[in-house]
């Protein structure tokens, strides 16, 4: 019985990683790209170029974060693992769900976004300050749904 | 008093003496000179020639790129990102009369040189390119061509076409030999001698196999391997020649400092020039008007007392309908804030800064989101040090104390939570283990076990920045004599909003209780009386309060937002857990475990303070301008920029 739960667990926690992970990366790439762009204009514009580019990397972070609160509950690291029934698994793995999906959807979202910055003080370098809100409202909703996946944890019982 | 008073400023003068009231103007550099617009229809312009100055400055520019592409040391990092200008006393920089134009000179045509050599190089590395391709024969390559009797070539031939030319041209005759050598990837050269008289049947032969005599794009000599050696050692001299110019480029890196200060020299110059065009003239005089601070008019005054008798200098209040220029004026701590205030955009002169609002909001919020004592720490040295080190403008010093300001809230944030790289301070060896009992004695609450009261605590920040927003509004709208608006709109809302939280409260306080619900009750009829008054029909004035209450849902919104100070701070903790638990997983493997398990913790908490400090500047800053800012701020304002020396590279002391 103890396997069997912590199968769901782990699954949970491999997806919040790894799905806010991929949106991360996605949304990364998709600023990296257009940061080359510009920079091939203007290598001058590195500094602000990079700062935008690492806005939408914030996703996989906030998935790690949520997958490793999860290794803790389960008690994975050092200490003795807690006994997980496969209602529990269940629980946690859709506690993550909320930061895997969002994760990854805004991951690419504010990764066009943050492009679209990057276009912006390609011309006016003057409102880079502008240009960073732009992508951190999308990521208002990362933020969001890792708050959602940590109460949720939070509020299962092992 | 954060926005500077202005005053608008009128400098009559005969224009015998425009010139030298121009030069002290840009010496003072309080007067940002504008044109108005009814008197620039007038203005007869004197057509300066700035050519003259345009190509000294474009020059001189060329030199510093110059000196830059090819300079033997590349500025650092951190030196590419924040240039720090050096310092110049005014008197060496007024009295700059550098000649640049043997520099120039210099520099352009050893630029030359160097692009005939580039050129050159590769011109010949297509050759040996080419050449390499028939290393392996012997036949000096003049022989390749035409005797008397005979005609000879060279052919690239696929490997399995080779027996089919040997066959076809057995077929067809038999004036002919041919040598076959290995040449590249699956191709065999093949050097063919034919007499003349086969030339047409060979020719055929070579048409229906698709082959094509090699030709040579220039006259080698000697067998290609020959020809080719030849080609290196030209390359290798040609390398040489190169380096050596090179070497002489860099020296001229001493002269960087003199075309600097010149470039700036001139820059100012060309600005003096520009502004003396757009300064209006009459037959016998020139009007200079612009904005200045109210407590620089004085200064102003005395200062031209220098320049003879024939000025007059008016100066009155300005009008509300003027476009004043901002000049923002904080104490000494809010004025490291004023960066945010200026990247949302700056207040219209009319309007009130906000900076002095939003300073301890921003303080506090960075502080959560980071909410580490090390990682604090580390900040804030950055932040106080760093600027020294740099010698960095006085915008980017006030940006860095900015952020080391942020670190030491994030350090009391930090104590009170117990983050102090995460949990790693629980982990000391024995010997550490006072710090602990220390750490532990310090710490208020710990929101990794307990999350709901910080998260409540984020909360009630928000609903008090809304609230405060909700109460400068009204003071704004009271202060434009919007009474109406100032009472109905602001403190209806300011009250309800409270009503709200007193009744919400009350389940948790008792002596809440007798005056929640009419308090609630009262302000919500106070809306619904008051929100429809744009209405005619007395039935729509009641609906549209009535739907007006809908907005509380807006405010709502804006309070929840705040949610983010909370997961953020948990994040930079648990992340800093992360480091420590990998750390301790590597640290445990033998021998030099210990050192990749300490430098795997360093690694990811130095990534962790990076990320998680952008993103407590970014969302600390968001809550000002999309929560705080809509309640109350309006910008549209432009930056007072006085008149004075135009500097990229020195300072002028």
């Amino acid at each position: 019985m103890l396997v069997d739960g912590l199968v769901f667990a782990l699954l949970g926690s491999a997806l919040a990683i790894g799905l806010a992970g991929i949106g991360s990366a996605i949304g990364v790439g998709i600023a990296g790209q257009a940061g080359a762009g510009v920079m091939t204009e203007d290598p001058g514009k590195f500094g602000q170029v990079l700062l935008l580019q690492a806005l939408p990397g914030t996703q996989g972070i906030y998935g790690l974060l949520a997958g490793f609160w999860v290794l803790i509950k389960l008690g994975l690291f050092g200490g003795t693992p807690a006994s997980v029934t496969v209602a529990q698994g269940m629980q946690i793995m859709f506690a993550c769900l909320p930061i895997a999906i969002v994760g990854l959807l805004s991951g690419i979202a504010q990764g066009k976004t943050a492009a679209a910055s990057i276009g912006l003080i390609a011309r006016r370098p003057e409102e880079t300050g502008k240009a960073i809100i732009l992508p951190a409202m999308v990521e208002t909703y990362a933020v969001l749904s890792l708050l959602a996946t940590i109460l949720l944890l939070n509020s299962i019982k092992l | 008093m954060p926005i500077s008073r202005m005053q608008r400023v009128s400098i009559i003068a005969h224009h015998s003496r425009e010139a030298e009231i121009v030069a002290l103007l840009q010496d003072l550099g309080v007067l940002e000179i504008d044109v108005t617009e009814d008197m620039a229809t007038f203005a007869e312009k004197p057509v300066i020639s700035t050519e003259e100055l345009e190509r000294t400055l474009g020059e001189i520019r060329y030199c510093l790129d110059f000196l830059n592409r090819y300079r033997s040391e590349k500025p650092s990092f951190l030196e590419s990102f924040l240039p720090t200008p050096f310092e110049v006393s005014k008197e060496e920089f007024l009295a700059c009369n550098f000649n640049h134009v043997p520099i120039y000179r210099a520099c352009t045509s050893l630029e030359e040189k160097l692009n005939t050599i580039r050129t050159t190089i590769n011109r010949l590395s297509a050759h040996l390119e080419f050449l390499s391709r028939f290393e392996k024969i012997p036949v000096p390559l003049e022989d390749v061509g035409e005797t008397r009797f005979t005609r000879s070539m060279l052919l690239e031939v696929p490997l399995e076409k080779k027996n089919l030319l040997l066959e076809k041209l057995n077929e067809r005759g038999s004036l002919w030999a041919s040598f076959e050598f290995p040449g590249r990837a699956r191709n065999v050269v093949v050097f063919l001698v034919i007499h003349k008289d086969f030339s047409l049947t060979c020719n055929e032969v070579l048409q229906e196999l698709g082959l094509t005599p090699v030709v040579f794009s220039q006259a080698f000599e000697g067998t290609p391997k020959e020809a080719v050696e030849k080609l290196q050692a030209r390359l290798k001299e040609l390398a040489k020649e190169r380096e050596q110019l090179l070497k002489k480029a860099t020296l001229y890196s001493r002269f960087e400092r003199d075309l600097k200060l010149a470039h700036d020299y001139y820059a100012s110059l060309l600005e003096r020039r520009h502004k003396e065009q757009e300064i209006f003239h009459t037959r016998e005089t020139v009007v200079i008007s612009g904005w200045a601070r109210a407590e620089d008019v004085d200064k102003l005054e005395k200062s031209l007392q220098v320049i003879g008798k024939e000025w007059v200098l008016l100066s009155r209040d300005p009008k509300p309908e003027e476009k004043v220029p901002i000049d923002l004026q904080n104490g000494p701590w809010t004025k490291n804030f004023e960066v945010l205030t200026r990247l949302y955009g700056l207040p219209n002169y009319w309007e009130l800064d906000p900076t002095p609002f939003l300073a301890p909001f921003f303080f506090l919020f960075f502080g959560i989101c980071l909410g580490d004592v090390i990682y604090g720490l580390v900040l804030a040295l950055l932040g106080f040090l760093a600027p020294n080190f740099l010698g960095a403008s006085e915008s980017t010093k006030r940006f860095f104390h900015m952020l080391g300001w942020g670190g030491i809230a994030s350090i009391g944030v930090g104590i009170a939570t117990g983050s102090w790289l995460g949990d790693t301070f629980d982990y000391l060896p024995g010997f550490l283990s006072a710090v602990t009992q220390f750490k532990r004695a310090l710490t208020l609450i710990d929101p990794i076990t307990n999350p709901l009261p910080m998260l409540v605590f984020s909360l009630l920040l928000g609903l008090v920045q809304v609230l405060v927003g909700l109460l400068v509004s009204f003071v704004k709208e009271w202060k434009r004599r919007n009474y109406a608006s100032a009472v109905m709109d602001q403190l209806g809302w300011f009250a309800f909003i409270l009503a709200i939280v007193f009744y919400l409260g009350s389940t948790q306080f008792s002596f809440l209780k007798p005056i929640a619900m009419p308090f609630l009750v009262g302000t919500a009829l106070f809306l619904v009386a008051t929100q429809g008054r744009q209405k005619r029909n007395p039935i729509m004035k009641i609906i549209s309060g009535i739907f007006s209450l809908y907005g509380v849902i807006s405010y709502l919104g804006d309070v929840l937002s705040y949610s983010r100070l909370f997961a953020l701070g948990l994040s930079s903790s648990i992340i800093a857990i992360l480091a420590r638990t990998l750390g301790a997983l590597f640290g445990s493997s033998p021998y030099i475990g210990w050192l990749i398990g300490l430098l795997v913790a360093l690694l990811f908490n130095v990534f962790n303070l990076v990320m998680s400090g952008l993103g407590a500047f970014v969302h600390s800053a968001r809550l000002q301008y999309v929560e705080f800012f809509t309640k109350f701020y309006e910008n549209g304002g432009k930056e007072f920029q006085p008149f004075g020396y135009k500097t990229k590279y020195i300072r002028v002391r």
